[in-house]
This record gives structure tokens, sequence and C-alpha cells, in this order.
């Protein structure tokens, strides 16, 4: 009963996502660049909260955190942001000059001291690109479009299981539901 | 521990609104703000020690020294560091530490309002 229950709850909050289900899969639409496939035992008994993009935290307090970065959150317009996660995951040393140059350099010192720089990782899944760091229980996903380059998504994880958590992002992530 | 007063709600969703900026879905969850909500925007301060110099120095002045702080500081302290932050001399506005740095600790501030 309370199985159905939260079934019943799941299909509510999809319907307020504008998400649907189908052999047992939920696919999420981000935001203009990426779709999020999540299998229906991960979301049985979440709580799906309102957060930029939403935030959904499983019954095993899995969270995925998920929003939309563009030129004027960061507060610098006419950048092209597909660069963005190169600079802070170090790909692209070449950092420009003036303000943004001097923020990019900041937030790559506030990146690397959150997360290894061991553990980054580079996914090319067709048109998107997905560059990806952890620690023990955090990791960050950001995701890139070959073709648009004022938005980029950012999702963080937090998990006690944060590599199994990586690997169903990493699986479920696609541009417009082609995988 | 006891709930929160509406006066420390207050303070808290001030202090939010200074580091996330007046984002709906956090502040709309006010009602709901208690001590595991300070407690975690306790962290997001503590994190924000590491990136921001203004955060450092406010703490250092306000607490004598974010080194030593004791766990709870933030409760105690909300009024004080809500009167700070709203002062100009301390600015956030860098995505340095907004995004890159804190944008983490937001999951962590929601979903203590369903505790």
């Amino acid at each position: 009963m309370s199985r159905l229950i939260c079934q019943l709850i799941i299909g509510c909050t999809l319907l307020l996502l504008g998400a649907c289900s189908d052999q047992g899969v939920v696919n999420f639409r981000i935001n203009g660049i990426s779709q999020l496939s999540l299998s229906n035992e991960l979301l049985i008994g979440a709580n799906v909260s309102p957060l930029d993009n939403f935030l959904i935290a499983t019954k095993s307090n899995d969270t995925i955190h998920i929003s939309t970065l563009t030129p004027s959150i960061l507060g610098f317009e006419n950048i092209d942001l597909r660069t963005f996660p190169k600079y802070i995951f170090g790909i692209d040393k070449e950092i420009p000059s003036g303000p943004y140059g001097k923020e990019l350099t900041k937030a790559i010192e506030v990146h690397t001291g959150i997360y290894k720089t061991l553990s980054n990782r580079i996914i090319t899944k067709g048109m998107l690109t997905l560059y990806v760091a952890s620690n023990e229980k955090d990791a960050v996903v950001y995701i890139t479009h070959k073709q648009i380059d004022d938005q980029i998504t950012l999702i963080h994880l937090k998990s006690n299981k944060i590599n199994k958590l990586v690997e169903i992002i990493e699986q479920g992530i696609s541009y417009d539901g082609a995988k | 521990m006891m709930g929160l007063s509406r006066e420390e709600k207050d303070s808290l969703e001030a202090i939010i609104i200074r580091i996330y900026g007046n984002e709906h879905s956090l502040i709309s969850v006010k009602s709901r703000y208690n001590e595991y909500t300070v407690s975690a925007v306790e962290d997001a301060l503590n994190a924000a020690v590491n990136c921001n110099s203004d955060i450092k120095d406010l703490l250092t002045s306000l607490i004598g020294g974010y080194r030593h702080l004791a766990k709870n500081w933030l409760r105690r302290n909300l009024r004080a560091i809500e009167k700070a932050l709203d002062s100009e001399r301390v600015k956030l506005n860098g995505f340095a530490c907004r995004v890159v740095g804190l944008s983490k600790w937001k999951s962590e501030i929601i979903q203590t309002t369903y505790r």
C-alpha cells in the first residue's frame, strides 16, 4: 500500500515537472541542453523540490541538485560558457585577462580545494560534454553542449556511494531525449 | 535544541539572501527553517571562509577567529551576522565563491526543511 502511495506521489510530482515515465525510467528535462533519465526505483520515496531547476533527495538520502548557469548568473555577459569548465578543470590554462580571468583564477582555486584533481573525468556523449569531479561524498558535474555557448548545466551530487550515483547520472544524461 | 523564533527565522532568511540572492526556493520555505537549517547555513559560511576574505575577516572580528569556531556558533550570533552581512563591507558577488564554492550547500539547506 505504501509503495502504491509513493508511486502516486511520484506520478503527481512528474506531472508537475512535465516529465513522463516509460519502461521504468523517468525523464527530467533540465533545460535547453540536457535531459536526465532516472529509474523509478531510485525515485520511489524521494522528495523533489524546486531549487533553481530542482533537487531530488532519494529515500536513502542521496541528493541530486540540478541548476543552469548562464553568463548573467556568473555576472559576466558575452562569455562563451562552453569554456568555463575547461578552465575550472585546468584543461585550458590560458586564463583571459581582466575581471573575468581574475574571478576564474579564484574559482579554480575554490574548485580544487573541494574536489580531488585526480578524480577529474571528461566524458563525451553526442553533443554533450560532461566534466566530473568528486571527493568522498560529493561530486560536481558540468555539462556543456557543443553548439550552445550561453548555458551550461551544473549538477551537485551527494551520497555515501558517490561513485555509484555519478555513474547513474553519467548514464542518465542525454540531449533532448537522444541517448 | 529548541525551534527557531520568528526573529531568528528573519535573520536566517536575511543571511541566506545575502549568500544566494533572493532565491524563491530557499526563501519560500522560511516557515520551515529550523535548527538544522541554521547548522546547514553555518556550514556554508564556514565553507565561504575558504573562498571569501570578507567572510573570513567578518568571522574573525565577530567571533574571535574562525579556526576555533565551535559548532552552533551561528545560532548564537544570528543577529550579529545578519547585521554585518547587511553592511557594504562584506561582498559576496563573485561567482568563484557563490557558484563554484557555495552552491552545493543549497541542497543541504533545503533538505533541512523536511526535518
